[in-house]
């Protein structure tokens, strides 16, 4: 007698919210760090202090000197060793590398420094010597790649469905402040317009790796300049090239809209706000992430067991009833490979 | 093992995915009855379900009691990451031989660092970065006239490094140990210096870095480290070649690595583990230069960004899209993998000076880079990367057993199960001939296949990779005869060899050793079409 099996025995699940989730915030070796341990923050409460383009500063320090621990920060000239004129200075901020043989200290220090904000509201559970760790007040929804800085804004759903794609056309001036939902794709001429119209930030279902090299260059250049630019983010959501927003995500990020929501990079994340309704999936349900059927939602049927698939190779499949496109349109009825569903909880 | 279980479940848990056997006795010995995979996370007594299941719909009698399934015994490893180490050394050519020992032991390399490569700042930013393990410094023992200078410098900047950080192990190789006060003393592991030897061959260095990677080991939920697949794979290759008398190489392409084994009845000749030949590597997604490598084999015609984010998409659900184009696009992935691993494949020379001896009679694939492709195809990816004039017959472990069985602590209980379950657990893709050296021409020459009498003739196109049907179970003698010499391990006019069939048949392989794949995209994918359609079943991947 064949054994039926429930899809969360034979589908991978995905999580579509993680409460409370860690955010992590990056600090380069010169870089300063504001917010306490245990300190609670709001959206746009200082973080940290960040060097830009950081140098390498060194000083013999006198035999007779304390020495400076690794990390310690150092102050635009002030006295670090020494009295008088024979003190020991630095020309700009930034903290204490390491101290060599022969009591050289080399120092990371730069001459622009700018303010990171917090995008979201949450508690710092932890500073370490490379990143501030806040765990987040509200919901999580974990991506796949993230580009930028941290932002956070009023998110506004800029396409008609979780297939449709964010045109450069679409944004304009208005949509400055917000985090726009930009669908299964955004291309590199989208991403740089929102960013100069004021966006702070674009969550997207998939992103083409050579937009996101585009990005990436535009952004270093924009660094480049003395002038830095409004913080900008991108979170991409399911993965590389056309991705169509999972439909679960989808709903809560329409449930969402209007409402302030923070962009993280590390890891890439989008945080909706605690009290947003989250609807329960069917535990049937499940989405089709590759093939002829991507992106589109389903019911799981049965599985099947081992079924030839296009190449002639055999899988473990499932028969699968897709939801229609359009409201008219009836159920169709496919044979997927296991591997290529996915249910979310 | 000793107690006679009558049926047990293997279990190799990998990064991507777990693969799972049943064996059972029947006849008198062990049989493989089912074997079956599915992606990392889900649940694995509903897959020990389905195996017992489909035993049981086919033949009631080849189990036990089969509601008794959950108490079965299990063979359980898994492969996992230990993690990212920075390596630190006061020279390139130390840092190449500490990156060596490391990589081989499984652990994935992160920045490189040495005085002249990489300033402070960017040192300590390397060291500061999340998800990092560890920090490796070293020197010759005593340092060198070269590292003396730079050596306390360095160590003075890692130390700080790592004192900043406190959560770093420190594995401080040879004379870098003269400076273990610059370190945290709770996080120090003294090494051995690192020696000047192939990535292949054991030192006591490469032993270490397998020790400190083996107590980061995914746990069962009692808390034991489960063993290391890939320590239990080496161990299955050499009881393979000592219970066949065989020479016999191994190949093992998954999501968080790749390893290569060649062993003898003696024991393991070489052996290579690296993070870097991973099915895709984590590092695929931001380096161009590994996709670009990936999509050398491709010989699909759809849009090339298309395929670059698919590469890239392939490291971050492997599981998924893996039929029609997908296959063949997991397949060039699994090639580019295995030309990684070829190219780190040095063996040193035999003690009286003689080149290495690199061939083997057997060689067998693993992993699940080869689970969704058919025979013939992961016959030829072995064919078109791991180039070798001579003759060797490819076997698949399909259930992924050679890694659980190699965690078994009694040799002779190895060794008798290999022997039960050869037939069942690896599964003939057949022989394949690589032939050097002809000349094009009008009859370049012929390969006799005699099998039981009968006589298959076939001409040799140079060049090319020829497909000769010879079904499993069957054992032939193949003689090539050509006009001008062909080279297979030594060069002459006529040679003959012993062949076993396989699923894919006999690969009989004129093209050059290494292959050279031409530069122009276009005719570099109607070559590699021409040479993978007619294996892919069905012929419309």
């Amino acid at each position: 007698m064949a054994v039926t099996f429930a899809p969360a025995d034979v589908v991978v699940t995905r999580l579509r919210v993680r409460r409370e989730p860690i955010a992590w915030f990056a600090l380069q070796p010169a870089d300063r760090p504001i917010a306490e341990p245990g300190q609670r923050l709001i959206a746009g409460d200082p973080l940290l202090e960040r060097v830009r383009d950081p140098t390498v500063s060194e000083a013999r320090l006198p035999e007779s000197a304390q020495g400076l621990s690794p990390g310690e920060p150092v102050r635009r000239g002030e006295a670090i060793a020494g009295s008088g004129r024979r003190a020991i200075r630095f020309e700009a901020g930034g903290r204490v590398l390491y101290e060599a043989p022969r009591r050289h200290l080399r120092v990371a220090v730069g001459t622009h420094h700018e303010i990171l904000y917090s995008p979201i509201a949450g508690f710092v559970e932890g500073i370490t010597p490379g990143g501030i760790g806040v765990r987040c007040d509200g919901l999580g929804v974990s991506g796949v790649a993230a580009a930028g800085d941290p932002a956070g804004g009023r998110l506004v759903v800029a396409v008609p469905g979780p297939e449709a794609e964010l045109r450069s056309t679409a944004i304009d001036v208005g949509a400055a402040g917000t985090v726009l939902v930009g669908g299964s794709r955004v291309d590199v001429e989208a991403l740089t317009r929102a960013r100069a119209m004021g966006v702070r930030g674009i969550v997207t279902g998939g992103l083409m790796a050579k937009d996101l090299k585009g990005f990436l260059q535009s952004e270093a250049r924009q660094r480049a300049g003395l002038q830095p630019s409004s913080v900008f983010g991108v979170v991409v959501l399911d993965g590389y090239g056309r991705r169509p927003i999972p439909r679960p995500v989808w709903d809560a990020l329409r449930e969402a809209e209007g409402q302030e929501v923070g962009l993280v990079i590390d890891p890439p994340m989008l945080v909706l706000p605690p009290g947003v309704p989250i609807g329960r999936p069917r535990q049937t349900q499940v989405r089709v992430t590759a093939g002829d059927h991507v992106g589109r939602q389903a019911r799981f049927v049965r599985y099947l067991g081992l079924r030839r698939q296009p190449g002639g190779l055999y899988q473990p499949s499932a028969l699968i009833e897709l939801e229609p496109t359009d409201p008219e349109g009836t159920p169709e009825r496919a044979v997927v490979p296991l591997a290529d569903l996915e249910r979310w909880e | 093992m000793s107690q006679e279980p009558l049926c047990f479940f293997t279990v190799d848990r990998g990064t991507a995915s777990t693969a799972a056997g049943l064996v059972g006795r029947l006849g008198g010995r062990f049989r493989l009855l089912g074997a079956a995979a599915q992606p990392a996370g889900l649940p694995d007594e509903p897959l020990f379900e389905r195996l017992v299941d489909a035993v049981v719909e086919t033949d009631p009698e080849a189990l036990p009691e089969h509601t008794t399934w959950p108490d079965w015994a299990r063979l359980e490893a898994a492969s996992f990451v230990p993690g990212r180490l920075v390596v630190a050394a006061t020279t390139e050519r130390r840092l190449g031989q500490i990156e060596a020992a490391v990589a081989g032991a499984g652990w994935e390399i992160g920045p490189r660092i040495t005085p002249g490569r990489m300033d402070p700042l960017a040192a300590t930013d390397a060291c500061l970065q999340p998800g990092l393990a560890g920090i490796v410094v070293g020197a010759s023992d005593p340092p060198s006239v070269d590292e003396r200078d730079p050596l306390p410098d360095l160590c003075a900047l890692l130390g700080a490094a790592a004192a900043r950080r406190g959560d770093l192990l420190c594995l401080l190789v040879g004379g870098a140990g003269e400076h273990a006060d610059r370190f945290p003393a709770d996080s120090i592991v003294l090494g051995p210096a690192a020696e000047p030897v192939p990535a292949t061959q054991p030192t006591a260095l490469r032993s270490l870095a397998e020790e400190l990677a083996a107590q980061r080991a995914p746990r069962t939920r009692g808390g034991v480290p489960l063993p290391d697949v890939r320590r239990g794979f080496r161990t299955s290759v050499a009881s393979l070649a000592a219970l066949l008398e065989r020479r016999v190489e191994a190949v093992d392409i998954g999501h968080s690595a790749g390893q290569r084994v060649l062993a003898s009845p003696e024991g393991v000749q070489a052996d290579l583990v690296m993070a870097d030949a991973a099915l895709v590597p984590a590092s695929a997604l931001e380096d161009e230069k590994l996709v670009d490598a990936v999509l050398r084999w491709s010989p699909l015609r759809a849009d090339e960004f298309e395929q670059r984010d698919r590469v890239r998409n392939l490291r971050l659900a492997p599981w998924r899209d893996a039929s029609g184009d997908g296959a063949q696009l997991r397949m060039a992935a699994a090639r580019a993998a295995l030309a990684r691993l070829e190219a780190a494949w040095i063996l040193p020379d035999e003690p009286d000076g003689r080149p290495a001896n690199r061939s083997a009679d057997l060689l067998v694939a693993a992993g699940g880079a080869f689970a969704v492709a058919p025979p013939p195809v992961v016959a030829l990816a072995l064919v078109d990367t791991l180039r070798r004039p001579g003759g060797v017959a490819l076997f698949y472990d399909h259930a992924r057993m050679l890694g659980p069985l190699g965690t078994l602590e009694e040799e002779a209980d190895r060794r008798r199960l290999l022997a039960d379950l050869l037939d069942d657990a690896l599964v003939p893709l057949g022989s394949a001939i690589l032939a050097t050296g002809l000349r094009p021409g009008r009859n370049a020459g012929t390969l006799r296949l005699t099998s039981d009498g009968q006589v298959n003739e076939v001409d040799l196109v140079p060049g090319a990779v020829q497909l000769v049907d010879l079904p499993p179970g069957i054992a032939a003698t193949a003689e090539i005869e050509t006009r001008e010499g062909a080279w297979l391990g030594v060069k002459a006019r006529r040679i003959a060899l012993d062949v076993a069939g396989g699923l894919g048949g006999l690969l009989v392989d004129t093209r050059d050793v290494p292959l050279r794949l031409p530069d122009r995209p276009e005719r570099r994918r109607e070559l590699l079409e021409a040479w993978q359609r007619p294996l892919w079943t069905g012929g419309e991947p």
